[in-house]
């Protein structure tokens, strides 16, 4: 049984009464433990197709399944609980909250998700250091690198041991250096089982994936496997 | 997410803008604090009255002659006169009624040996005492005997006694009105000032017998004192001495009274009216300062939800609800207006005490306006809160993450 299955998904947007259509019927299947990857240049579809997989958005037709269970029509409330437990996102820009500490970021979802704050701590610690910023527990964003941002960031992504990782553009902000220091962990991640969906258009960092789906005008043009 | 966790977020939030945070909440502080304020001066002034009309006596009704009106022209106290009969007439035939004693008083010269002070002089018989809760500190009291007789005997009030007598035992002592020598057999207790600024220990009390024949020379009393059997039957006692009265004096039934009945609620009601003005004027201070205060909560809350647009989509993302969204924003809010309510109540008990320190004016801090106040504020950050923090909550995950 396939981990993710799209069904004919279309959504369309809705710009001063014209409607637009964003994705036009994409149907897709990644399972279990995948390092699956999506490109497309701008306005391709692959930000509207990311927001729909992640939980943010739902689609205006078409099924998508997660883990067995049809989620497209869920309300705001199931799908914020499926961001919380079942899909870890990490973003180009990192999105972390500048008032709070690493440590602070990284507890956020289990903050959201109910654990009390002993637990919380302790949990957030081991993930701080699993990404090897075990020192950094009480850093500000702004006083650590980009490339330190971005595994803070992972490591809140993963705190609830979530299934999927997304992972939109992570290394559009960093140097090449770091880029293969978090595509190395992404790498990691994938191999100890986690289902990691990657969208970039930087065929570099594509390379990674084992299998990439390329979009345009809100359809799969086409689909390489390696 | 439990309660402590949003405070904690709402804390650190408001501390990360502390300056703007008071200024947010100034209105409120000056609304709460005038609310204190208020009510302790109101409660203050309603204590002291109620000390007052107690010093006074329970259950008072003064009849006094009315005005009649002659050629156009209103005579104040002109209508018919009253006498010790009347007085009599009012304790047989009023049920209503529990004590009666003429009122009768003359502002006389008296003298001692040495010393003389102009004071009031009150005729009284031994009802006069039960009417106004009034006993001697020392002594005996005017007794029925004393009246009957016309006795040369007096009672003294302790400011006349102490500018007669000084600190001399004033008792078995003789003081002269009007060349009547009146041997002082009671020193009255203590009363302090009537609600209108009256001493009414600066007085000299003989039977009203003696005032009336010895000293002023009149057959008539000024009016009547009466306490009705309790205060629920103070408008009965009333119509029953209308009705007595009207009778006694021969009025047809479409003349006017040309007397007055009038009960001391009539004072209280007037002194309440005096200060319930300076408390509605207080009051409506207070209101518009919490409204504006709360339009300034709702306005600030307004400028940091949009400021923290993208803190909101990144809570979203990772899994906050729209009611976590929603309860975050209310929390700081409420932190916010419970803030200026405690800072309130603390301006406006200092400035209650620093006013009855200042002015004199007796001032009540009662739990009960602390508990309306904080109430109040929290109410505020409530009511003026909801709108911002459902905006928040509305926020669509990815519009806020891509604001900049």
């Amino acid at each position: 049984m396939s981990l993710i299955r799209l069904e004919e998904i279309k959504k369309d947007y809705r710009l001063d009464g014209v409607i637009v259509p964003a994705l036009q019927g994409i149907n897709l299947e990644i399972n279990q433990g995948e390092f699956f990857c999506m490109m497309g240049a701008s306005g391709s579809g692959k930000s509207t197709l990311m927001n729909l997989i992640s939980c943010m958005d739902r689609p205006t037709s078409g099924k998508y399944i997660l883990e067995g269970e049809d989620v497209s029509q869920l309300d705001k409330n199931a799908l914020a609980h499926l961001r919380n437990k079942t899909i870890g996102l990490v973003f180009q820009n990192f999105n972390l909250l500048s008032s709070a500490t690493a440590l602070e970021n990284v507890e956020l979802p289990l903050l959201y998700g109910g654990v009390p704050a002993v637990e919380r701590v302790k949990t957030a610690k081991q993930l701080l250091e699993k990404v090897g910023l075990g020192d950094r527990l009480h850093h500000y964003p702004t006083q650590l690198s980009g490339g330190q941002q971005q595994r803070v960031a992972i490591a809140r992504a993963l705190v609830n041991s979530p299934k999927i990782l997304m992972a939109d553009e992570p290394t559009g902000n960093l140097d090449s250096q770091t880029s293969d220091d978090i595509m190395a962990m992404l790498t990691q991640l994938n191999k100890d089982g986690l289902t990691v969906i990657l969208v970039t258009h930087e065929p570099d960092v594509a390379r990674y994936s084992k299998r990439v789906v390329l979009m345009k005008d809100g359809k799969i043009l086409k689909e390489e496997k390696r | 997410m439990n309660f402590l966790s949003f405070l904690k977020v709402a804390l650190t939030a408001i501390s990360r803008n502390r300056l703007r945070a008071f200024l947010t909440i100034l209105g409120i502080l000056i609304g709460v604090g005038a609310v204190i304020a208020m009510m302790a001066i109101g409660n203050g002034a309603k204590a002291k009255l109620e000390a007052q009309l107690n010093s006074m006596g329970t259950n008072m009704l003064f009849i006094h002659p009315g005005a009649i009106t002659a050629g156009g022209v209103r005579q104040w106290g002109a209508g018919q006169k009253f006498y010790p009969s009347d007085v009599k007439a009012v304790r047989q035939n009023c049920p209503a009624v529990a004590y009666a004693a003429p009122s009768i008083e003359k502002v006389e010269t008296a003298t001692t040996g040495h010393e003389n002070w102009t004071t009031q002089i009150i005729g009284v018989d031994p009802d006069y005492f039960i009417i106004r809760n009034w006993n001697v500190a020392a002594g005996r009291l005017i007794t029925h005997q004393d009246v009957s007789g016309g006795a040369l005997v007096c009672l003294i009030g302790q400011t006349a006694m102490q500018n007669l007598f000084g600190s001399e035992d004033p008792i078995g002592k003789i003081v002269q009105i009007k060349d009547v020598p009146l041997r002082v057999v009671g020193i009255l207790a203590k009363k302090g000032e009537t609600p209108f600024g009256q001493d009414q220990d600066d007085c000299i009390m003989v039977p009203y017998t003696t005032l009336m024949r010895r000293i002023i020379g009149t057959p008539n009393i000024g009016g009547l004192m009466v306490s009705a059997t309790s205060s629920k039957n103070i408008p009965e006692a009333e119509a029953e001495i209308s009705a007595l009265l009207r009778q006694r004096h021969h009025l047809a039934p479409w003349q006017p009274n040309d007397f007055m009945v009038i009960s001391l609620n009539s004072f209280v009601q007037m002194k309440e009216a005096a200060t319930s003005v300076i408390m509605l004027l207080l009051g409506s201070v207070a209101g518009i300062s919490l409204l504006v205060g709360g339009i300034g909560i709702m306005n600030i809350m307004l400028v940091s939800v949009t400021e923290r647009t993208r803190e909101i989509g990144i809570r979203m993302a990772v899994g906050a609800t729209e009611q976590d969204i929603l309860m975050q924003f209310l929390i700081e809010s409420l932190a916010l207006s419970i803030a200026g309510g405690i800072l309130g109540m603390i301006l406006g008990s200092a400035a209650a005490i620093v006013i009855s320190k200042v002015a004199g004016w007796n001032v009540v801090i009662s739990p009960s306006s602390i508990i309306l106040a904080f109430t109040f504020s929290a109410g505020i950050g409530i009511f003026f809160g909801y709108y911002p923090a459902m905006k928040a909550s509305q926020l669509d995950p990815i519009e806020a993450l891509r604001y900049q």
